[in-house]
């Protein structure tokens, strides 16, 4: 039951001991609810039969029967709603350990923000059930089994006429659910469409005011807007019978029971004192099962909600053995890797020799920064190897791989804390006086100097404060402050504004001095004298060497140098 | 009531369905309760006048009413979502049309995921609301008062401990969800700890290549303790009322045996006392179901709230800067003249009573560190921007003045984050000039360099872009927006030179596309290369809002100053390589 519990709505082994005490205590508490009808049906007992007992021993029945109920009450609030927080907690700090072990690929594969939005969001709903419907939906059900025997038992009739109203309420919220998903199918792919026309007369509205197209994009949007409340009627109604009929049955319950009960009172198949026990039992089912079909839907709801979950939690970890890593060059080996059907890289082969300036070139979409990436191990390649100090880069823990690399990328992360923290990152233990030695290495004292509180200024929900070479600057200080032996760059790119594009140059010729380096550029003339160039074309290599060699062997390349040549050339 | 009206307002046309919704759900409840009126009478039959006969006549009433019932709750759902559909089309509508009118700040000012959020997605939120908060607040109000009356109209002991029970249940109710500082606390700290989530999340992969960096973690780590005690103690405030409402509510019904003693030595026939406390008993049962609806009511009524207070932000943010256009549809020469001008983003002043004068027919460049204004200079001419002081004029008029036809013939501006509609080629550049011929088309796309383009494909320029069609890099598709506005040939050109530059490879074909797009136009445009713009008429130094130097290449490199000193920077720039 743990086992099942824990599985199937992903929880810890307390939390799922915990739901166990919950459905437990519900159960009984489920049970106690039929404490006042026992109460009154004594006192019924006791007027038709005779031997009514006295006023006091009634009061003392409620007082004591309310005593029973407040005592499980209390202890079931505490099972449920107290302990959910507490289960919940857990789950979060378990799914942000879980995040940590995660490989790198596995964020580039997702949005960021989409993702932390989801666990947030999942388990706050996960937590809603928990204290709400789990617990209930199995707690009604135990107790309701265990009321139904009763009254099959003491009246086979009368006991039907509550059980089947049941029974068929059900089929037919089942039978609601299922066509939900068919019809709903249909209004999703319409809801997609129509978001995908909302996204792009938001992102198209330049052209739109500009070329005058308001009218012709507010028809069209519109006309799918009407389309899809028509679509979204359809679905709604197609359920709606079932649904309906399946509230109907329920609440008519009561209205059965007293049908068969009058004809077998009138036939003397069952005493008055029983008939009139159906009735009051009949009355309180009828509101139970709404609500179990209530705790029902809530947990069809989740079920979506749980699966993210599990995906997250099912992922694999990352692996690999820890190494000191002595020789920092970097070896493809007939490396391949697809998004998804999009074969990006195939085959490559290079080598980036140790202390040495290797520098990815070609057209867009060559693979050149999928390269980087796979260097970096922002993606898992699919086929080859990436080799470095002769093992594949795959079976290297990560912790010692990112030792010895450091990463310059175009799209920079910072956190909303002060500048000194965030350039810190770099080397956790660096000295503020180290901090601030790489962030004028990098160039960053200027900026800096001009913010508020300088290094002690905080800098924004990832650093929205601060322009883009800026930004930039701050990266290139985290990687001369980390120190490391090998230097992966993707040098931003040409729409700097001049002069930051000046002193971004200045700090990476401080930050690779003497290193490993694999460089995207994207500035012929910048990797002229890099000491291997690799020519990509297509997601192979076209071309190796120098600039003089390929020059004469490479046509990409040439073609490349000519157009930049070209291009610097050129005035209005 | 408020929560109706303001629902009401963007459904004018079905207002009358949504009252009629309201009276079904009121049919249907008086429905749902008369049944339990013949209940009484049934067992009064029964057990009381033990006349099996009138027992089964109630018994059919019953049956009848239980399907009037049905029936009237299935039609009040089915109008009750019609309304509600057609709210979610409405307010998305309203949207949308605002959107349309919105000017280029508030565009750049919101992501455009943010937009289409608060208009598509939270919008649709709002049927499941109103289709729920429509019956459920006509059935709270109304179910108090009718189960009163006929609990009154059975006994009036019933009635007064029926209003007893009501009285104690509705103050124990509020004492549950009555704490409104503790509700406003958990906002905060579910708020904070999804910030600090989207940050855990995002700075991941930064903590994972450096190693360590734990603070993120820390205090990721700390909004979920926070989050979650603050929840707990929540919860515990609740806990007293919450468990009491439940053992008070279900024990209720037993308080009808001290009532029935005191009738004893009335002379009161024990079956009428039997029949009337099975009767509360049953009926009563109703009140909790009653009081969840209440707390239902209260929570859709806030989202309904939520969600309209969100659309209607949103849309007063799109008209209090929607741009506004005159009649002028004529403009007598090109000349562009800034007097006063004042703009800002939020609150920081980019332009701050900004004058210059451009004689029309001539090409100027705008050059200066980012954050200067070149950029915003250069937008505001668009037309598409609202003034925050001070008066564009081109060719002597206001350009507030002219017509929007007129202000959409005249002015083409080609920016950096350039998109094509997801349609052929061919169309993308017909929407220049709709009535183009095909000539004029071809030639277009050939003048924005576009051929090269074009023999990659077999369809050629009948290939579709986009999601079904073929991807496009940056530097082609801001080719294909250049041969639109070739074809669009109008007579002030506005340029960010910078989007050629995003795109190395086809930087020199972009370069070319521009010059043949600029010929004999009054062009203003914002230079990044600054080796291409030597032979410009005009060079304007933009910087903190001001232009600081104006005048040829040739004049400002005499000058000395600050054109000079970008000048320097840019050739230092372009010879650097890595060693």
């Amino acid at each position: 039951m743990i086992n099942y519990l824990k599985n199937r709505f992903q929880l810890s082994d307390s939390g799922a001991s915990e739901i166990i005490r919950a459905i437990v205590s519900g159960a009984l508490l489920a049970a106690s609810n039929m404490i006042p009808m026992i109460i009154i049906m004594l006192f019924t007992q006791g007027l038709l039969e005779g031997g009514l007992p006295s006023l006091q021993t009634f009061i003392i029945l409620i007082c004591g029967g309310a005593l029973v109920m407040f005592v499980l009450y209390y202890v079931n609030y505490n099972d449920t709603y107290t302990v959910v927080y507490s289960e919940a907690k857990t789950l979060r700090i378990n799914l942000a350990e879980k995040l940590k072990e995660l490989p790198l690929s596995f964020f580039s594969k997702h949005d960021m923000s989409d993702l932390a939005q989801a666990i947030m969001k999942d388990i706050t709903d996960i937590e809603h059930a928990l204290s709400h419907a789990i617990p209930k939906f199995y707690s009604n059900l135990i107790a309701f089994v265990l009321i139904s025997v009763l009254l099959l038992v003491w009246n086979v009739p009368l006991g039907l006429s509550i059980i089947i109203p049941t029974i068929l309420s059900f089929a037919f919220l089942y039978l609601s659910k299922s066509i939900q998903i068919r019809e709903t199918n249909k209004y999703f792919v319409k809801l997609r469409e129509n978001a995908e026309k909302f996204q792009q007369a938001i992102e198209l509205q330049q052209e739109i005011k500009s070329y005058r197209l308001e009218e012709a994009t507010r028809k069209d949007v519109a006309a799918s807007i009407e389309d899809s409340e028509k679509i979204h009627i359809r679905a709604e109604f197609s359920q709606a019978v079932p649904v309906t009929l399946s509230g109907f049955i329920a609440r008519s319950m009561l209205g059965v029971t007293i049908f068969v009960g009058s004809i077998l009172y009138a036939n003397d198949g069952v005493t008055l004192l029983y008939l009139l026990g159906y009735i009051l039992a009949s009355s309180r089912i009828s509101e139970a099962i709404l609500d179990i079909q209530m705790n029902f839907a809530e947990m069809l709801y989740i079920d979506s909600r749980i699966k993210n979950i599990r995906s997250i939690n099912e992922t694999a970890i990352q692996s690999g053995e820890s190494a000191e890593i002595r020789d920092t060059a970097i070896e493809f080996k007939d490396v391949t890797f697809a998004y998804d059907d999009n074969h990006v890289i195939n085959g490559v082969s290079f080598t980036a020799p140790a202390g040495k300036v290797t520098a990815l070139v070609g057209p867009s979409g060559c693979g050149k920064t999928t390269a980087l990436r796979l260097a970096s191990r922002l993606y898992d390649y699919d086929q080859g190897e990436i080799r470095i100090d002769g093992r594949d880069m795959k079976n290297i823990a990560t912790e010692d791989l990112f030792k010895k690399i450091s990463i310059v990328f175009q799209d920079v992360t910072l956190f909303n804390t002060t500048v000194l923290e965030n350039i810190r990152i770099g080397r956790p233990d660096a000295s503020d006086e180290e901090v601030k030695k790489a962030a004028r290495l990098a160039n960053c004292d200027e900026f800096v100097g001009n913010l508020p509180d300088g290094y002690d200024t905080i800098i924004g929900e990832n650093g929205g404060k601060l322009s883009g070479g800026e930004r930039q600057r701050l990266s290139i200080a985290r990687a001369i402050l980390k120190n490391s032996p090998i230097i992966l760059l993707d040098e931003i790119s040409a729409a700097l504004d001049i002069e930051n594009e000046k002193k971004i140059q200045d700090s990476l010729n401080s930050l690779i001095k003497g290193r490993t380096v694999i460089i995207i550029s994207h500035r012929m003339k910048s990797i002229e004298n890099a000491d291997t160039i690799v020519v990509m074309k297509d997601g192979l290599v076209e071309g190796l060497g120098k600039h003089a060699h390929l020059m004469k062997n490479s046509p990409t390349y040439r073609d490349m140098i000519e157009k930049s040549q070209l291009t610097d050339a050129f005035t209005y | 009531m408020e929560i109706y009206k303001k629902l009401l307002k963007y459904v004018p046309e079905k207002k009358f369905l949504a009252i009629f919704a309201v009276f079904l759900t009121a049919v249907a409840t008086v429905f749902q309760f008369i049944t339990f009126r013949y209940l009484y009478q049934f067992l009064n039959a029964l057990i009381v006048n033990r006349n099996a006969a009138e027992g089964k006549h109630a018994a059919y009433v019953i049956a009848g009413l239980l399907l009037a019932y049905g029936i009237s709750y299935f039609f009040s759902l089915i109008a009750t979502h019609i309304v509600a559909f057609r709210l979610e089309s409405n307010l998305k509508k309203r949207g949308l049309e605002n959107l349309l009118k919105a000017s280029f700040s508030f565009f750049d000012r919101n992501q455009s995921g943010r937009i289409r959020k608060l208009i598509d997605d939270n919008t649709e939120q709002t049927h499941m609301i109103v289709a729920h908060l429509i019956p459920d607040l006509t059935v709270a109000a109304l179910s108090p008062i009718l189960i009163t009356l006929i609990m009154f109209s059975v006994d009036w002991r019933l009635g007064i401990l029926f209003v007893i029970m009501l009285i104690v249940g509705t103050l124990l109710i509020f004492l549950t969800t009555g704490n409104q500082q503790f509700m406003r606390k958990y906002a905060l700290s579910l708020e904070k700890m999804g910030a600090q989530a989207v940050e855990y999340v995002r700075g991941m992969p930064v903590v994972k290549i450096f190693g360590g960096g734990l603070e993120s973690f820390t205090s990721f780590y700390n909004a979920i303790i926070e989050y979650g005690d603050t929840a707990h103690a929540y919860t515990l405030s609740c806990r007293m009322p919450f468990v009491l409402f439940q053992v008070i509510l279900n024990i209720g019904v037993a308080f009808t045996i001290p009532f029935a003693f005191a009738k004893f030595g009335t002379g009161a026939e024990t079956s009428e006392i039997i029949v009337k406390v099975i009767f509360y008993t049953v009926f009563s049962g109703l009140l909790y179901n009653c009081f969840m609806k209440v707390m239902y009511v209260g929570m859709y009524k806030l989202q309904a709230g939520d969600v309209i207070d969100k659309i209607e932000n949103l849309i007063t943010e799109m008209s209090e800067e929607e741009v506004v256009f005159g009649s002028e549809t004529r403009f007598d020469h090109y000349d562009i003249e800034f007097s006063g001008v004042s703009f800002k983003y939020d609150d920081e002043y980019v332009l701050n009573d900004l004058s210059f004068k451009l004689p029309g027919k001539r090409t100027y460049a705008l050059v200066g560190s980012s954050g200067g204004g070149k950029s915003t200079i250069a937008k505001l001419i668009s037309g598409f921007y609202k003034l925050n002081g001070g008066e564009i004029r081109i060719g002597g008029k206001q350009l507030t003045a002219y017509s929007q036809e007129a202000v959409m013939r005249n002015i083409a501006f080609v920016f950096q984050n350039t998109k094509l509609f997801k349609t052929t080629i061919y169309e993308n550049v017909r929407i220049g000039r709709p009535d183009a011929t095909r000539e004029e088309i071809m030639k277009a796309l050939s003048l924005a360099q576009c051929d090269e383009i074009l023999a990659k494909f077999p369809e050629r320029e009948n290939t579709l872009i986009g999601s079904q069609g073929i991807h496009l890099s940056g530097g082609e598709i801001q080719r294909i927006a250049i041969a639109r506005a070739i074809l669009k040939d109008a007579n002030v050109i506005i340029l960010d030179e910078a989007s050629a530059a995003a795109d190395p490879e086809n930087e020199y074909e972009i370069q070319q596309a521009f010059a043949n797009l600029m010929k004999g136009k009054t062009v203003i445009m914002i230079a990044h290369r600054l080796s291409a713009i030597q032979n410009v008429d005009e060079i304007l130094v933009v910087d903190a809002g001001k232009i600081v130097e104006r005048g040829s290449h040739a004049e400002l490199v005499k000058l000395g100053g600050e054109y000079k000193k970008l000048v320097d920077l840019y050739y230092q720039a372009n010879v650097w390589a890595v060693s």
